[in-house]
């Protein structure tokens, strides 16, 4: 434990290795599932996505679409029923650490304290011993500093968060998932962690797909918007945002691709 | 116990204080009411021993007491010492404000059963002896008492202890293998509601020797709910939880270990309450037969020598060591849920 407090014990090695450039290429899945009668409902019909480089790729669509499904499938907690989902060339048959997930009120395990929640992943793929180091900078980077021992019980739902954060990006992960991360937030503490989000991103050189049900929020962190169908989900359109980073939520281009989205969702 | 519970909660409480936050403790004084209502005990015992003094003792004739007074000088000796630790530490104030009515009234109870037996003979010998005779019974028969709460201390923790492992192996079983649940499930439905007095003569037959017939009758005890609550909790460990310990690389036995077992530890720490409360039943029910010591024997053996004075005497050491036994385990499930406990939020 106590291994945990020196500050930065391996200042000669990164935080983030920088790997070659990842891609996930999925083409026409197709995915159902069981609904309360025992009748197969089609989630996914014929959806297809790329995502390469550090691109931070938003999915937005109706409730029920299927976006969450998909995540599921990219980080291989499910397969498809149809189509192809390769990452790196690869088929998706698991989970992997180069493709993580950030879960919806940040699923920390209410037993481990902050910092064990955030060396869980380390520690399953026994790797701790080698990369702990990282944990203590994670926890200065997302200002989490004196709440290491805490529980989750203890702290408020914006610091879950960032452990949460943190928890996705000590394995050096190509491919980040967030599902809802900030939908539980309150709009201030949400838009603290939106940067937060950019800033790791951006140390990381990761791709995020980021499932959202917040216009703004995908207009302001995302450099590319992949709207979805009804029910089941399929490719509706696509938006491209090329503003710089830090993004400002009122000037007129943001508001322009707020505009534009909307207009692309309601079509 | 929910008293018990209330002040565990508020302790750890006060422990979780973060060393970022300062949490500025209520130093509340004492009123002169709670002074006031902190002395009653002591008063009460006064009033008792100035009523035993002074009454003579007439059944039996010429009986000379021996524990009672010093029983009326010494606990309020003990108390008067809480009361100065109570001075210092509000939790201990509390507490004694609380309760000093009770106390003060089991000293008034004790008097009067006093006065009923010893005094004026109104409740008969050999059923109702005098507290004298009571508190005597230990202290007389110190190397009997030893020996036989030494030997149910011992049938207990045996029993326990294959209790727990039984049940933990069962449990950890049958939440993680649908076969495992398959065969046991319906074994345990079937054989855990039955009652330990009912395997009484099953288990002395199928066992070598009376006491691993009673090490079998309280493991089952306790095996029963561990192994029930444990394989249902893990069963139905939150799919949220076991999803992000797979997405982070976990194995399937990483996350039964580190994942399932930890979310299930307040179902096991229910079914510890439930299979101690029920082991001591056990233990009394198995030190009936067979066995040539244990206090369970030793009140039987009493009472059918008319000896009811070491009867109450035992089973005031039995209300002493299952109370101690059950706050042991209040203790731990404290320190192994420290994450539950607290309250402290931001």
């Amino acid at each position: 434990m106590a291994k945990n407090h020196i500050i930065d014990p391996r200042p000669d090695l990164p935080l983030f290795e920088r790997g070659e450039s990842h891609t996930l290429v999925a083409r026409d899945i197709v995915q159902t599932f069981l609904d309360d009668g025992n009748n197969e409902v089609r989630a996914i019909e014929g959806f297809s996505l790329e995502v390469s480089g550090d691109e931070v790729v938003g999915i937005i669509g109706p409730s029920g679409c299927g976006k969450s499904t998909f995540l599921r499938l990219v980080v291989g907690l499910d397969e498809p029923l149809a189509g192809t989902l390769e990452f790196d060339g690869e088929p998706i048959t698991g989970p992997d650490a180069q493709r993580s997930m950030v879960f919806q009120n940040a699923n920390l395990f209410e037993w481990l304290t902050v910092e064990d929640n955030i060396a869980f992943g380390l520690k399953a793929t026994g790797c701790y011993k080698e990369k702990c180091y990282k944990i203590p900078r994670l926890i200065e980077m997302m200002g989490l500093q004196g709440f290491e021992k805490s529980y989750p019980s203890q702290i408020s739902g914006g610091m879950a968060s960032r452990c949460g954060l943190a928890r996705a990006f000590v394995m050096n992960p190509g491919l980040i998932c967030f599902d809802e991360p900030l939908s539980a937030l309150d709009a201030f503490t949400r838009a603290t962690l939106q940067d937060e989000i950019i800033k790791m991103q951006q140390a990381a050189h990761a791709s995020i797909i980021l499932v959202t049900h917040d216009i703004e929020e995908a207009v302001y962190l995302c450099d590319r918007v992949v709207v979805m169908t009804e029910r089941p989900g399929t490719n509706k359109g696509e938006l491209a945002i090329d503003l710089p980073h830090p993004r400002d939520r009122v000037s007129d281009e943001f508001v322009e691709k707020r505009r534009q989205l909307l207009e692309l969702l309601n079509r | 116990m929910s008293d018990e519970q209330q002040s565990i909660h508020g302790s750890t409480s006060e422990k979780a204080a973060h060393q970022h936050t300062r949490v500025v403790k209520q130093r509340r004084l004492t009123t002169p009411f709670e002074a006031l209502k902190m002395l009653l005990p002591i008063a009460a015992a006064v009033i008792s021993y100035g009523i035993t003094m002074s009454l003579p003792n007439v059944y039996p004739e010429g009986y000379e007491m021996s524990y009672w007074p010093a029983f009326l000088i010494i606990m309020p000796c003990i108390y008067a010492v809480f009361m100065v630790i109570a001075w210092f530490v509000p939790a201990i104030r509390n507490r004694l404000v609380n309760w000093s009515y009770l106390f003060a009234a089991v000293f008034f109870l004790l008097e009067l059963l006093d006065i009923l037996t010893l005094k004026t003979g109104y409740l008969l010998l050999p059923f109702a002896p005098s507290p004298d005779r009571i508190l005597m019974a230990i202290p007389n028969n110190v190397d009997q008492y030893i020996e036989n709460f030494c030997a149910s201390m011992l049938l207990l923790g045996e029993g326990v202890f294959w209790g727990l492992v039984s049940g933990f192996l069962t449990g950890l079983l049958m939440g993680w293998s649908k076969i495992a649940n398959y065969w046991f499930a319906p074994a345990l439905k079937v054989i855990g509601p039955v009652p330990s007095a009912a395997w009484l003569p099953i288990a002395v037959v199928l066992m070598p020797t009376a006491h691993l017939a009673g090490v079998l009758l309280i493991a089952v005890s306790i095996w029963f709910p561990l192994a029930l609550m444990m394989s249902s909790a893990i069963r139905s460990t939150d799919t949220r939880k076991i999803d992000a310990a797979r997405v982070m690389g976990a194995s399937e036995p990483y996350i039964l270990f580190h994942v399932a077992l930890p979310a299930a530890v307040p179902n096991i720490f229910d079914a510890l309450f439930m299979g101690l409360s029920s082991s001591f039943g056990a233990l009394i029910i198995s030190e009936q037969l067979g066995v040539k010591a244990g206090l369970g024997w030793y009140i039987n053996w009493a009472s059918s020598w008319g000896e009811y004075y070491k009867v109450f005497a035992t089973v005031g050491l039995f209300i002493i060591i299952f109370y101690a036994l059950i706050n042991i385990l209040f203790k731990v499930r404290d320190r192994v849920m420290k994450w539950q406990q607290s309250t402290v939020r931001w």
